[in-house]
């Protein structure tokens, strides 16, 4: 005989925080060739969950197939419990980000501390090297407008060319509070996207010097001199295979290694557009 | 005193001009120091390795053969490409 039970079922609406945590606070991205899962917890993890998903826009995955190596996937937490301070933590788990998929990629990618854009057709690739804090957000920023933008900050190279691109928010140091950056997105600033096979073509070595006026100096890099410049902006380079080797062929490829020094951003961005598109 | 090189992450070679990674670290050796990390795979005496730079760079020209391998041997052991006998 079938029996009904007729206890009756307790149902009850969720309250407006639990229904924000049936919305995700795990946000899937997919970054210089890893796929990444960051948590958001916290009080208001929903606050920072939302302006992550903004900010993080152009890495956001469907958990999908496509452009990854390794198929393991990378965690790790982003905390939040006071929403005033969710501009600093934007900034330190953007920093998280990058530090988690270097890790996750060494051994694997040859990393530059460097910002590229591509050609949106052909691929070809400019990266430009420079240590923090010496013009390569402000450089993808304007580059980013004609080119597909595919990193301000870490350029992940296979040993065949190939750029994972990592299209991070452009992170801009506010003039009132110099030690905090705004994450904004790629997106928001109407950058275009990167391409879909994008490879090295040309590699610079920045030097940003504001007593330099409106001249711009360029100089050919000997691949000597070529990868002791760049070899200080390499992260986890001792995991790779005959590292120096690696480095050097690709500086050959794409050579020869420039150093430019300028002033302003917006005094190299047509020379360097021009350099792109002979490459091209 | 006695001198060794440390196994390098990679040596590389260009255009006549040698880099070693060792211990993560990028380290520019002139031609002199090329030649003594070659000459130091296995322990050997300082002055010894001053004789055989002599016999095949020949005399320095305004010091000794022991000063100038001395003075290059230094600035090795500081950058962590050779090591000394305790």
């Amino acid at each position: 005989m079938l029996t009904i039970s007729t206890m009756p079922i307790r149902t009850r609406t969720p309250s407006t925080r639990e229904t924000s945590n049936l919305v995700s606070h795990i946000l899937r991205l997919r970054a210089l060739g890893r796929r990444l899962e960051v948590r958001c917890i916290g009080d208001s993890a929903d606050v920072l969950a939302f302006a992550m998903r903004a900010s993080w826009s152009r890495c956001l995955s469907d958990g999908g197939g496509g452009d990854c190596g390794p198929s393991d996937t990378l965690h790790l937490d982003a905390h939040l419990d006071d929403s005033g301070r969710l501009a600093y933590q934007l900034m330190s788990t953007t920093q998280e980000i990058t530090r988690t998929l270097i890790a996750g990629q060494a051994g694997r990618l040859l990393m530059l501390h460097a910002g590229a854009v591509s050609h949106p057709e052909t691929g070809a690739s400019l990266v430009y090297v420079a240590p923090g804090g010496t013009g390569k957000t402000t450089l993808s920023r304007l580059l980013g407008q004609r080119f597909g933008y595919l990193t301000d900050e870490t350029v992940g190279i296979a040993d065949d060319g190939a750029i994972h691109p990592y299209p991070k928010p452009l992170s801009v140091r506010r003039p009132d509070a110099p030690h905090l950056k705004d994450e904004l997105s790629p997106d928001g600033l109407g950058l275009l996207p990167a391409p879909i096979a994008p490879q090295v073509a040309r590699i610079i070595v920045l030097d940003r010097d504001p007593e330099l006026g409106a001249s711009v100096e360029t100089e050919e890099l000997s691949v000597m001199d070529a990868l002791f410049a760049v070899v200080e902006e390499t992260s986890s380079l001792s995991w790779l295979d005959r590292p120096l080797h690696r480095l050097a062929d690709l500086l050959e490829a794409s050579g020869p290694v420039l150093r430019v020094r300028y002033a302003e951003a917006s005094e190299i961005e047509d020379y360097l557009s021009a350099l792109l598109a002979g490459r091209s | 005193m006695r001198v060794q090189r440390v196994p390098a992450d990679d040596l590389l070679v260009r255009d006549g001009e040698t880099a070693l990674l060792v211990d993560g670290m990028a380290v520019r050796l002139s031609e002199l120091s090329a030649a003594i990390y070659d000459l130091t795979e296995d322990m050997v005496e300082v002055e010894r390795l001053a004789r055989e730079l002599e016999a095949h760079f020949g005399a320095p020209e305004g010091s000794t053969s022991m000063d100038a391998t001395g003075h290059a041997v230094t600035e090795l052991l500081r950058h962590g490409v050779l090591r000394s006998d305790p």
